[in-house]
């Protein structure tokens, strides 16, 4: 899938960027238009910031002008929201004001992925398509990988104004989120409150701080997070060791070894 | 006594409808009674996450090398090969399996001696596995094996059927609800260590418990305390962790 994207990215002799992530969604999965908005920390407020194709436009604008469709949907239940038949009974209802709108523009078949992980939320990807039907498995399959990419990327894009805070968009990789390692995500929160900030701004300064202390990879990424949760490293203006600090270098809890 | 056991743990694992049903809470629940009806000494469960990967999302208890025994299978082990094949795995001594080298040798250094690995499946799909441990080795009975398979199917059931179950696509949007459910409490069990100064394994006994006793949903309490909601304030006060392993 980064493979998909970068393609997209060289073709163009561009970075990458979430208008490559878009650009791959339209080809891999059939889409009509694909679109990327992001979630304000601050406002709530939920605007667009990529989007594919001149249906997508008009989708997006509707969605945030009415403030209900899939995507909505998708953030509010942490979930991705599957829509194969937008004409079908009940969706209507769902929807009231945006499935009638969308039918009239075209569009059958509408797929929303919320980008989080856990509580960090920044956002969805939606795919929209002209015929109704399911993705495959495998375009399902794609569709994940594309949010892990929109994620990544939007987040890179998040606080880039900052000067130390930014970072090249795979500095992690994309899959960064999926990390396999649940030290990231405790991490995180143990770093929100240390800072008193949010578990995006959280994430970002554990990132940061990966990023110049290591090799900008996952691994150093999962190395800063296992420091905070070992209490070794802690982002603290209290110069006394930290909560959840302990003595011995043992990677593991209280609990006795297996 | 143990089919009454049996029997209760069948419907534990079946009521959904039950005042603060939580998917996660659920698989947690699952491989402790399968833990205790077996008597062996560890479960876990991996789901996979319908991009290639498996993840550790649920285990008897919360040490490290375990769930790090979990995890590694995600690239070679017993749940890797239920997840691959659909069908169970059993290996009653891991000195003389020669199937995993690696996940062998972590699996003895924890003090394992033999593995078993049965498919959650939903239909025929096998959307994850559930590993049982011993440090004995030797077989579990095929009637043993049996009525794990049976929780596993029955968990498996209330996980996928939180909502209404119609279409097989629905299975994503169960799932990754599901895994981000297991994200959500890793970043709430490092605000409740962060804030008490717990390690994360008592913050996730503490976080549990203070769902349980006020029949609230798992994920939920675990949102408000990433929120910092009022009505968990009980659970962020100094006097929330009573018998807790204090640290420093």
């Amino acid at each position: 899938m980064a493979a998909a994207i970068a393609a997209q990215a060289r073709s163009a002799g561009e970075p990458v960027a979430l208008v490559h992530v878009c650009r791959a969604a339209v080809e891999l999965l059939s889409a009509a238009a694909t679109g990327v908005l992001m979630l304000s920390d601050y406002s709530g407020a939920y605007e667009p910031v990529q989007v594919h194709g001149l249906l997508g436009e008009k989708l997006t604008e509707l969605q945030v002008t009415y403030g209900e469709g899939p995507g909505v949907t998708a953030l509010a239940q942490d979930r991705p929201v599957l829509v194969p038949d937008l004409a079908a009974g009940g969706t209507g209802r769902r929807w009231p004001m945006l499935v009638p709108a969308a039918l009239q523009l075209g569009a059958r078949a509408a797929f929303a992925f919320p980008l989080l992980a856990g509580r960090l939320a920044v956002g969805t990807l939606e795919i929209w398509r002209e015929t109704p039907g399911w993705l495959s498995d495998e375009q399902a399959a794609d569709a994940l990988l594309l949010a892990d990419a929109a994620l990544t990327q939007l987040l890179a894009q998040l606080h880039a104004p900052q000067q130390h805070l930014a970072l090249p968009p795979y500095a992690d990789g994309p899959e960064a989120f999926m990390d396999r390692w649940p030290q990231v995500h405790q991490a995180t929160g143990m770093v929100s409150v240390q800072l008193g900030t949010n578990l995006t701004t959280a994430f970002l300064r554990l990132r940061a701080h990966a990023f110049a202390h290591g090799t900008a990879n996952g691994h150093s990424l999962r190395q800063a997070a296992e420091a905070v949760v070992d209490g070794r490293l802690s982002f603290a203006s209290d110069p006394d060791p930290p909560p959840g600090a302990r003595p011995g270098p043992g990677p593991g809890g209280t609990a006795p070894d297996l | 006594m143990l089919e009454q056991r049996i029997a209760q743990a069948f419907v534990e694992l079946a009521d959904t409808l039950v005042a603060g049903f939580d998917a996660i809470d659920l698989l947690h629940t699952l491989t402790e009674r399968c833990a205790d009806l077996l008597e062996i000494e560890a479960a876990g469960i991996l789901l996979a996450d319908q991009r290639g990967g498996l993840h550790a999302m649920a285990a008897t208890d919360q040490r490290v090398q375990l769930l790090e025994l979990l995890q590694r299978q995600e690239h070679d082990g017993p749940c890797l090969d239920v997840y691959r094949t659909g069908r169970p795995v059993a290996c009653t001594d891991l000195a003389t399996d020669r199937r995993w080298p690696a996940f062998a040798a972590a699996a003895r250094a924890c003090g394992f001696s033999a593995v078993y690995g049965l498919p959650l499946r939903l239909r025929d799909q096998t959307i994850g596995a559930m590993n049982l441990l011993s440090t004995t080795p030797g077989g579990l009975s095929a009637e043993a094996v049996a009525i794990a398979q049976a929780l596993a199917d029955v968990a498996t059931i209330s996980v996928l059927t939180e909502r209404v179950l119609q279409q097989q696509t629905t299975i994503t949007e169960q799932l990754q609800g599901a895994l981000n459910s297991r994200v959500l409490i890793e970043q709430a069990k490092g605000v409740l260590a962060a804030h008490h100064r717990l390690t994360v394994a008592d913050a996730f006994v503490l976080l549990r418990a203070f769902a349980r006793s006020r029949n609230r949903n798992l994920t939920e309490v675990a949102t408000a305390v990433i929120d910092r909601a009022p009505d968990i304030a009980e659970l962020l006060s100094p006097g929330a962790s009573p018998g807790q392993t204090t640290q420093r």
